[in-house]
């Protein structure tokens, strides 16, 4: 299996907007490390196309960025459209790490994936929040606010590219959220720093790793 | 399951109050919301404000037992 990884990153409403923008700067490390990647970006995050690059290309990581219904059974790209769908293309992840910065994902589709033989499944078993201002919707690579919640969600894929097994990169991105709920105890803005750190916690418990935790990138 | 009483609502709503208002939370699919909208969930009994009354007792839990 070639060293290649996919990522789907809709854009068409601003909450996925939001992981759009995070997601650069796993493109801008992947880049710089040579990693090869097939971004399937704003209305290329089709059904079509990553059912195509799938049975193609067979990546050894995918990276889902979007919405995840509640029921638990998709994750969803441009324009809300069913990606990735519990009895219908979950076979298509077989032998492939994922990561699903998505809603809910891991209770239903993450369990079917590994069954189908999915290699690993970091997902979250709940709704990934963050927090952010309410001006910058417009703007969310500017968003201060956002940051420890992309740097909590990035560090996930990071580790993966950086050659850490799957269960490293879940461990990691939990210590780190740790940590920042401890930086954040020592913040001058007490109530922005108590919200950011209950969402924290929040982001670290809901989220979960299923399937082999040696697989690697 | 968590048995929600009153005092416990009253609890996690006034930890939400202190929340700044010039932040919203977003949750993916289920929307964004305010501090308002947040405390109203948790007034209401829907399941999102049952979720973030869960998460703030086992939030306090974690904290009295240093993360």
């Amino acid at each position: 299996m070639s060293k290649l990884f996919l990522i789907t990153r809709p854009h068409h409403e601003y909450r996925v907007a939001y992981l759009h923008a995070w997601s650069k700067e796993i493109l801008d490390i992947a880049q710089e490390k040579c990693i090869k990647f097939t971004d399937f970006d704003k209305n290329k995050a089709t059904k079509e196309r990553v059912e195509n690059y799938l049975r193609k290309m067979k990546p050894t990581l995918v990276i889902f960025n979007g919405h995840g219904l509640e029921n638990a059974t998709a994750i969803l790209g441009h324009n809300d459209e069913p990606l990735i769908e519990v009895g219908k293309n979950t076979d298509l992840l077989k032998g492939t790490i994922v990561y699903a910065r998505a809603c809910y994902s891991s209770n239903v589709l993450g369990k079917d994936v590994i069954e189908k033989g999915g290699n690993s499944y970091i997902g979250y078993n709940g709704a990934f929040s963050w927090l952010h201002s309410a001006d910058r919707e417009c703007n969310p690579a500017k968003d201060k606010i956002a940051e420890p919640f992309k740097q909590i969600s990035n560090e996930i894929p990071i580790s993966i590219l950086n050659g850490h097994t799957s269960i490293e990169a879940h461990e990691r991105a939990k210590k780190l959220c740790s940590k920042l709920i401890q930086e954040y105890s020592s913040s001058e803005n007490d109530e922005l720093a108590s919200a950011t750190r209950f969402w924290l916690f929040v982001d670290m418990n809901i989220q979960e790793h299923l399937g082999n935790p040696e697989s690697r990138f | 399951m968590l048995q929600i009483n009153e005092e416990l609502k009253k609890l996690v709503i006034k930890r939400l109050e202190v929340m700044p208002s010039n932040i919203k939370v977003s949750m993916g699919t289920l929307g964004t919301f305010s501090k308002e909208d947040l405390i109203k969930n948790v007034e209401d009994d829907t399941n999102l404000g049952k979720f973030v009354v869960k998460m703030q007792i086992e939030y306090l839990k974690s904290m009295s037992k240093g993360l």
